[in-house]
């Protein structure tokens, strides 16, 4: 399955003014929680994760953020992606000591990883291709952004 | 004799799925024979005694008795070099 295929315009917030990452979460679970995509435990189950595991990835030019839960709190799935007025600072993957500034979040919700392996890879190509992040990072457009994530998916 | 990759992540399920590829990529690039598991990193330490190496993707919460290697850089696209070539020695021994 594609990006493109669980991405709707209405999980993508465009300049949103979000301070912390649980601002973050809690926009996307109430939105997911109210069209019953997620179990009421989903909010929590990104803070822990993101507070054991975190998803913050340093690029060369961007910051992004993966957060994600245990499938358990995953009804349907989908791919919400936040671009915040400003970077909002998230822990690295790689070093829980150092913050990253993500400038674009993409939260998963995702029940089962050996159908997605597609989608999972089409993200990360996506996180890899800076010019196509600074195009959706400008952009002002939700259906512009789909067209983008599908425009690349289609070049594979 | 076949080798044994333990791939990790916070959840055994996202970033670890997309670095299993890379792994088994890179293996078959170099005619590595190997099973690759995927595993929550909370998993690796009881299932180290038979594996020969762990590649997280997650900073290591402990340290183990096999080689490990952090491989986020197959993520974010950095150094991914590095993290091939700390993989193979890896493997090799050496």
């Amino acid at each position: 399955m594609s990006i493109s295929e669980l991405l709707k315009e209405e999980y993508i917030w465009l300049d949103e003014k979000l301070d912390t990452k649980e601002d973050i979460f809690h926009l996307v679970f109430s939105k997911a929680y109210k069209d019953e995509k997620v179990k009421d435990s989903f909010y929590e189950g990104l803070i822990n994760r993101e507070r054991l595991y975190p998803t913050g990835l340093q690029l060369e030019n961007h910051g992004v953020a993966i957060p994600h839960t245990d499938i358990l709190h995953v009804k349907e799935e989908f791919i919400a992606i936040v671009l915040p007025e400003k970077p909002v600072e998230f822990f690295r993957m790689d070093n829980a000591n150092e913050v990253v500034l993500a400038d674009i979040v993409f939260v998963l919700a995702i029940k089962d990883s050996k159908s997605h392996m597609k989608t999972l890879s089409e993200l990360m190509d996506l996180i890899q291709n800076d010019s196509l992040l600074s195009e959706i990072l400008r952009s002002s457009d939700k259906k512009k952004i789909i067209q983008l994530i599908k425009g690349n998916e289609d070049k594979k | 004799m076949k080798k044994r990759i333990l791939v990790a992540c916070g959840s055994g399920i996202a970033t670890s799925t997309v670095v299993t590829a890379k792994v088994e990529a890179l293996l078959a690039e170099h005619g590595i024979q190997a099973n690759v598991e995927q595993i929550n990193i909370s998993e690796a330490k009881s299932k180290q005694s038979d594996a020969d190496l762990i590649v997280s993707t997650t900073m290591l919460p402990t340290t183990y008795d096999i080689p490990s290697v952090v491989a986020t850089g197959y993520l974010s696209g950095i150094n991914t070099e590095d993290i091939d070539k700390a993989i193979l020695s890896a493997l090799k021994g050496d």
